[in-house]
């Protein structure tokens, strides 16, 4: 540390002739003037001190009968007297360094890592579309968007992390091992409803058809048989029945509801923050308690427990902690205009959560029922969507 | 007081207090660090200095340093440090 303050300050290496260096050095140090790494090599004695000290010491040296000279300097500051004197060297390296520095948030590599060899063509031009491409300024891309644009558009993806190494962006990603689809079934089958709907489109590929197009239909109902009847060959004789693998299109008009009441004066329990732990641990069938009672009136818990297991099987020692939120009661006033939207958009939301990804929205109709106290909204969405089920008979 | 009885007294009060001496009577304080590094406080200055053998004035007398390739790494007006392979150490 001393040395790199010396450094920056600036120092120059002395060499101390005469009879007695002894008595310079005493002299100096007396002043208050230090010296370092004072070495005698038989000639002299070599010293390093301040450069701006050096001309305090020249009657110090007449005074001890010494001849002091500098050997040499060294330092910042005269290093930055040298750099001034080639400004051309100096805006080299800075334009170098800002260079380096630009260089350094390019990136100029992208790598997959962690996924199959036939995925990473598809997961490169899905990053190169998203903006991860070489050329591209690492400030200038929003890493969770991308990482979650990934994940989201490839199904076979289960997590993606972005990292950079140097120029070198990285894609992490993990495959998540998606089930092989059933066999298909080559035993007798029916094809039945799974859900109530009205049939808009059915296309019998084997079986008997059991249903018409424009009929009403409900959950378990069979829509296609796998039982072939018997033919009647002759009027005395009947061919055998066969049974099949029932299959064939079945799309139906679904209906999905939803009813939600919202009141104009609600009272909702809305968290404080404050937060109370207790914890007890139950050790040989005792029960010690660390901070009994609860010191909120109203709240929410939540518990966790974490056992140790014993030889024989059983819990050797268990701690269970429960986390207390306190909540405080908050009441919002509504308008029956807000309530109204508020009831629709929450019936919505019911309804949508229930629409399977794969079916096709065909309308969505909502009904309020507005009043003083509140407002009732009754929502209905209606979605084609394939209902046949296939159960092996 | 005769200085003798002085003496004595700054001593005893010293002892009962556990004060330290080289602060109090502002004796020499040498810290040898193995053979290697010397640290010399209360110091009066550098009476001999070669590359084998340094005698520093401490108090009223001189402690002699033998040994190779001596270096003054640092000296200051009251402190001095010393490196290089220290042979011996003397009191005079």
């Amino acid at each position: 540390m001393t040395l790199l303050l010396l450094w920056l300050a600036g120092f120059v290496r002395i060499s101390v002739r005469g009879a007695a260096p002894e008595r310079f050095v005493n002299l100096a140090a007396r002043q208050g003037i230090p010296l370092w790494h004072l070495r005698d090599n038989g000639e002299c004695v070599r010293a390093l001190m301040r450069a701006g000290q050096f001309r305090l010491i020249r009657k110090l040296a007449r005074r001890s009968r010494c001849r002091v000279r500098i050997e040499a300097r060294a330092g910042l500051p005269f290093v930055g007297r040298k750099l001034a004197a080639r400004p051309g060297l100096v805006a080299g390296a800075l334009l170098a360094l800002l260079l380096l520095g630009l260089v350094n948030t390019l990136v100029l590599f992208v790598e997959v890592s962690g996924a199959s060899p036939a995925h990473r063509e598809e997961i490169l031009a899905l990053a190169h579309s998203s903006g991860l491409r070489p050329g591209v300024l690492r400030p200038a891309l929003d890493r969770s968007a991308l990482e979650e644009r990934v994940a989201r558009a490839l199904p076979y993806i289960s997590w993606v992390r972005l990292t950079f190494q140097g120029t070198l962006a990285r894609l992490e990603v993990g495959e998540r091992e998606i089930p092989p689809p059933p066999p298909p079934l080559t035993g007798p089958a029916d094809v039945v409803a799974a859900k109530d709907g009205e049939l808009v489109y059915f296309l019998p590929l084997m079986g008997v058809p059991r249903v018409r197009v424009g009929e009403r239909v409900t959950a378990g109902q069979v829509l296609i048989s796998g039982l072939i009847p018997a033919r009647q060959v002759s009027e005395k004789e009947a061919g055998p029945a066969r049974l099949v693998a029932a299959r064939g299109v079945c799309l139906a008009r679904v209906a999905y509801r939803a009813s939600v009441w919202v009141p104009c004066h609600e009272v909702v329990n809305r968290p404080t923050g404050r937060v109370w732990e207790q914890w007890v641990v139950l050790v040989g069938g005792k029960e010690i308690v660390w901070k009994g009672k609860v010191p909120f009136q109203a709240f929410e818990a939540s518990r966790t427990r974490a056992v140790a297991w014993g030889r024989n099987g059983k819990p050797a020692v268990e701690v269970i902690r429960t986390t207390y939120r306190e909540v405080e009661p908050v009441t919002f006033v509504r308008t029956p205009e807000e309530a109204v939207r508020a009831a629709r958009e929450r019936a919505l939301d019911l309804v949508l959560a229930q629409v399977p990804a794969a079916a096709e929205r065909e309308s969505i109709e909502a009904a309020v029922e507005a009043g003083e106290e509140g407002a009732t909204a009754h929502v209905t969405v209606l979605a084609i969507e394939e209902i046949g089920r296939v159960l092996p008979r | 007081m005769p200085e003798r009885r002085r003496g004595r007294l700054g001593e005893r009060v010293v002892e009962v207090l556990e004060l330290p001496r080289e602060v109090v009577f502002h004796a020499p304080r040498l810290v040898l660090v193995g053979n290697l590094h010397l640290t010399v406080e209360n110091h009066r200055g550098v009476v001999e200095f070669g590359p084998g053998r340094l005698v520093v004035g401490v108090g009223d007398g001189q402690v002699a340093v033998e040994g190779d390739d001596l270096t003054i790494v640092r000296i200051g007006r009251e402190e001095m440090a010393v490196t290089g392979r220290i042979r011996c150490l003397r009191f005079s």
